[in-house]
């Protein structure tokens, strides 16, 4: 039976949807309405659901008997729409610029917006399955979008294939559990779940998820996505994407690992080292800008995946509030990137930066920003992210763990300190002279507002993670892990 | 609301510096320079209403700052902060004016650099919860990047990065030991209480229970604390990225990093491993007494043999930071007094030295003894001026080197464990003269008998002697009359040597463990002052 408390709950991608095909109809009779206005319309409309979201009452029934609206999805509909809000805005410029139909750039944003929220909310694995194609299907066209470009085809193609694979991986860990238990949903029996069938398919799950959000070793589709993909998109990948992923697999290892004993949690800290190790090597011999960000970001996962080896409370408040400081971040950092058109190719490599701060000081000092925030320099946001995921893995006596976090935190600062060393210290002979469209720097700026305020106040959006982590860990803990 | 305005005014005078027109650079140096000079001012008038008799915190302000982690914005300021304060606000204006000819590219981000590096420096000074002191600790280190990256010289970009890594990794990882810290102490007084322990956490300074510290705790987190802050000092065998850093750096950039981020380190070594791990502190007393005797040794001798002006004088401060070390860890009350002062001395003779360098590689634009030399007959004024400095570097009685060598050398004989380190560290002080001396006689007169090389460089202009007067003035004055200098520094010492006796004597009977016996060595080594001091 279905009633108009179904809808409630999911109001907010109704929205979403909705005003995709509005835009798409509007595209279709009159493109230049769409082409002048259609980012701002965008934001309008992720503005309007996150209103909605915010309003929405916990105290709901799951809608449909699945789809719940509690603190957790509301968290992560938080920031996946205001991801979704900056990039359009971020967009604007960019496709302007490149002269890329507006339209349905914008739809395609919006339905993976849409499908981003509706991972969050059910422990279901149909519903994150379902969920889950719907972002998919969006993201890829999103990033093959410049599709006359050698880079941005095969950054597509590339993610098309792996996701479809992962997603295979996904299913097959889907039928094992269903198998094993005779249920889509992790809580219904753990004795069966936790044989050696139910524990396959959850292990297949994990990795369905671990591509995803790019843990080592399912990472190597990252770099080259990450920089093929017009970097609105990567922005949009490396915040409101990875969010997605990592509800997602909130949802099934909270349920589905509770009660196991300590060994089978003790995999968390090993790919945490790995994760950091593996993401950061790498990202210390990359020219490309985006590829620097590309593997910084599979360290940043490395440290979520430190505060999901903490003790389970403690553990999914530094993953959810580490989540949030380097979604913002990360979006200023690649909003930066889009606002420069880069050299013969469309590239943006450490070459093409030096002097930046000489012709760009705006823009040179936003990036600086956001890369220091990043590297997790305080009094800036990404610094309290840290010391959330730190106290997550302290609080659990993962001493080794945190010092190994500790020194990769110091190694990833040498890369980050390379783009801000050609930025102001390296000379240029012939100054850039590329023009930033004006549309670039309100979205920049409302970033770098956050960056520094909430850096200096975060109880506000502390809270916020606290409540929701409230909502994904049963209330029933285990134990803390030694290691 | 005294401290953070003295905090917050340099931030502020950062932003109206960087928000003035770019066109004319000299309304952007004038600007920063009476801003700086005017900041100094408001700190001597928080100095002379500095009580320094009072044994423990001055001018404290108190507030919550993140309630969910228990974290305060807590300052305060004692003997032992308030002359490091006053030597950051009085080497400010001073690095400002020297920098207006060296510098002339990017003059209004330079400024503004300087003066957030001077806000961060007197954060880690004043702030009372460590919490907050990471955060300025941090805060303190970003400018200086750019300091030495943008305006520095040839190889500049090396010594940036050489500078970060060092420092980052100290700074990670004893933020790794602060929440550690902050957990343990919680998990103690939460057993005591019977809470949560998330609702004991907090990194305020007063709140940390050191008594509750097991041994083995105390080892550990000393030792990450230590190692950040002998980083920082720098000491043997962490000095390496000291000389490149020094040298590369612009003038005003050396002034900073030798006057007052080196004194950051000693400052947290006595405030926070003395502080918080008196047990541990005294246990690895000999080990760091031995590394900063070689330090001083080493350095001296590394500096006897330098072909490059600026890199003597870095090394030089490797040696120098070695006998802060050796007064402070003899746990004397003259031994700590003179390690204070040595600081302030240290920041004052080395930045003038470093001034000195920069002012003549202005002119000569090389900073190699082979190509100096004559100096004297060409530019007397600044000869006689760098003279003096050289001589209160190399602890000449009267002025203000002597001082604090002389104290730390006294604390370290009276303390038996410590008698044999202060005769080896002696000869540090001889080391001292033959090395400037002989960098005094290279640069300024000839090395060669019979060749006095011709130099028509211009002598000092008003603005560089102005420059340079200062530091002589506060030279002569430690120098020759230290007794209200050292008042202050004398009450910090005592109140630091009291608390760690009380707080070692407080500490729960360890369990047997492995630091069991360096834990049973430590109760027997203790000196109670009042016997150390007569």
């Amino acid at each position: 039976m279905i009633t108009s408390q179904d809808f409630a709950v999911i109001a907010p991608e109704l929205v979403l949807v909705g005003g995709a095909l509005l835009i798409l109809l509007v595209d279709a009779f009159w493109p230049a309405v769409v082409g002048s206005i259609g980012a701002v319309a965008t934001a309008i409309v992720t503005f309007i659901a996150l209103i909605i979201l915010q309003q929405a009452n916990p105290a709901l029934p799951p809608a449909f008997g699945v789809l719940r609206s509690d603190a957790f999805s509301n968290f992560i509909g938080f920031v996946v729409l205001f991801s979704a809000f900056l990039v359009a805005l971020l967009s604007w410029g960019y496709l302007d610029a490149r002269r890329l139909a507006v339209g349905e750039y914008m739809a395609g944003l919006l339905i993976a917006s849409a499908g981003m929220i509706l991972i969050g909310r059910s422990s279901n694995l149909m519903v994150i399955f379902i969920a889950l194609e719907i972002l998919s299907i969006a993201l890829y066209m999103l990033i093959a979008y410049q599709r006359t470009e050698g880079d941005s085809a095969e950054a597509g193609l590339k993610y098309f294939i792996l996701g479809a694979f992962a997603s295979a991986i996904y299913v097959f860990g889907m039928t094992l559990v269903y198998g094993a238990t005779g249920s889509m949903v992790l809580t219904a029996d753990s004795a069966l779940l936790h044989s050696p069938l139910g524990m396959a398919g959850l292990a297949l799950l994990i990795v369905g998820m671990g591509f995803k959000v790019s843990i080592v070793p399912f990472h190597l589709w990252t770099p080259d996505v990450y920089q093929g993909a017009p970097a609105p998109v990567t922005a949009f990948l490396s915040s409101a994407s990875k969010a997605a992923g990592l509800a997602a697999l909130l949802r099934i290892v909270y349920p589905g690992l509770a009660g196991l004993d300590a060994t089978w949690v003790r995999m968390w800290p090993l790919l945490a080292m790995l994760t950091m190790a593996v993401g950061n090597v790498i990202a210390l011999v990359q020219e490309d800008v985006k590829r620097i960000l590309a593997y910084s970001s599979v360290v940043h996962v490395g440290f979520i995946l430190m505060a999901l080896s903490g003790t389970a409370r403690v553990g999914a408040e530094g993953v959810l509030f580490y989540l949030f400081t380097y979604a913002v971040a990360s979006v200023g950092a690649f909003g930066v990137v889009a606002a420069m058109p880069g050299d013969e190719h469309g590239r943006v490599d450490l070459h093409y930066v030096r002097g930046l701060s000489r012709s760009h000081p705006a823009l040179a000092a936003l990036m600086t920003l956001f890369l220091l925030s990043l590297a997790g320099v305080p009094p800036l946001l990404g610094f309290m992210g840290k010391i959330y995921a730190f106290r997550a893995a302290l609080a659990a006596r993962l001493y080794l763990l945190a010092v190994f976090g500790a020194l990769m935190a110091a190694m990833a600062l040498y890369y980050y300190l390379r783009i801000i060393v050609r930025m102001y210290m390296e000379p240029r002979a012939e100054p850039l002279t590329f023009r930033v469209s004006q549309t670039f720097y309100p979205p920049l700026a409302v970033v770098a507002i956050i960056v520094v305020l909430l850096g200096l106040f975060p109880s506000g959006a502390f809270d916020l993670a606290v409540s929701s982590a409230r909502a994904i860990v049963p209330l029933v803990t285990t134990t803390g892990i030694q290691f | 609301m005294t401290l953070t305005l003295l905090i917050f005014a340099p931030v502020v005078a950062a932003l109206v510096v960087g928000l003035l027109p770019t066109r004319n650079k000299d309304v952007v140096r004038y600007t920063a320079a009476v801003l700086s000079l005017a900041i100094f001012g408001f700190s001597v008038g928080v100095f002379s209403r500095f009580e320094s008799t009072f044994p423990g915190f001055q001018f404290v302000e108190d507030a919550v700052w993140i309630q969910s982690l228990g974290i305060h914005y807590h300052l305060g300021v004692d003997g032992l902060s308030i002359y490091l304060v006053l030597l950051t606000t009085f080497l400010t204006p001073i690095a400002i004016v020297a920098s207006f000819h060296g510098v002339d590219d990017r003059v209004k981000l330079f400024n503004a650099m300087l003066l957030l590096l001077e806000a961060g420096m007197i954060g880690v000074f004043l702030a009372q919860d460590l919490f907050l002191f990471y955060v300025f600790w941090e805060v303190m280190l970003v400018p200086m990047y750019f300091i030495i990256g943008i305006w520095g010289s040839q190889q500049r970009i090396r010594a940036t990065i050489i500078f970060a890594l060092y420092t980052i990794v100290g700074s990670l990882l004893m933020l790794v030991a602060i929440i550690s810290l902050a957990l343990i102490n919680a998990h103690n007084i939460a057993a005591q209480t019977g809470l949560s322990y998330l609702d004991e956490l907090t990194f305020d300074m007063p709140a940390i229970q050191v008594g509750l510290l097991t041994a083995a705790q105390q080892m550990w987190l000393f030792a990450a604390f230590f190692f950040a802050f002998a980083i920082k000092v720098p000491l043997f065998p962490l000095h390496t990225w000291l000389p490149l850093a020094h040298t590369e750096a612009p003038t005003a950039g050396s002034v900073f990093l030798a006057g007052v981020l080196l004194k950051t380190g000693a400052y947290a070594i006595i405030r926070f491993c003395l502080g918080l791990f008196p047990a541990a502190a005294m246990a690895f007393a000999p080990y760091v007494v031995t590394l900063a005797v070689i330090g001083i040794i080493y350095g001296a001798l590394v500096s006897l043999v330098q072909e490059d002006f600026k890199r003597l004088v870095a090394y030089s401060s490797v040696s120098h930071m070695g006998f802060v070390l050796l007064g402070v860890f003899s746990f004397t009350t003259q031994g700590m007094t003179g390690g204070i002062v040595q600081m302030v001395n240290h920041g004052i003779s080395t930045g003038g030295l470093f001034l000195c360098v920069g002012m003549l590689y202005e002119r000569s634009h090389t900073r190699q003894f082979s190509e100096l030399g004559g100096v004297a007959t060409a530019m007397p004024i600044f000869a006689g001026m760098f003279l003096v400095i050289t001589l209160s570097s190399a602890g000449l009685p009267g002025l203000n080197g002597f001082v604090g060598e002389f104290l730390t050398l006294l604390g370290a004989f009276s303390n038996e464990a410590t008698r044999w380190f202060a005769v080896v560290g002696a000869s540090g002080v001889i080391l001292a003269i033959a090395y400037l001396l002989w960098m005094f006689q290279q640069a300024m007169y000839t090395t060669r008998p019979g060749v006095w090389p011709a130099r028509t460089w211009p002598d000092l202009n008003l603005r560089e002697i102005a420059v340079l007067v200062p530091i002589i003035v506060a030279a002569a004055w430690i120098g020759i009359y230290p007794k209200d200098v050292l008042r202050p520094m004398e009450t910090a010492s005592d109140t630091i040597l009291t608390t760690m006796q009380v707080r070692v004597a407080q500490m729960r009977p360890a369990a047997p463990d492995a630091f069991g016996t360096a834990n049973a060595r430590v109760h027997a080594s203790i000196r109670p002052t009042e016997e150390a001091a007569r």
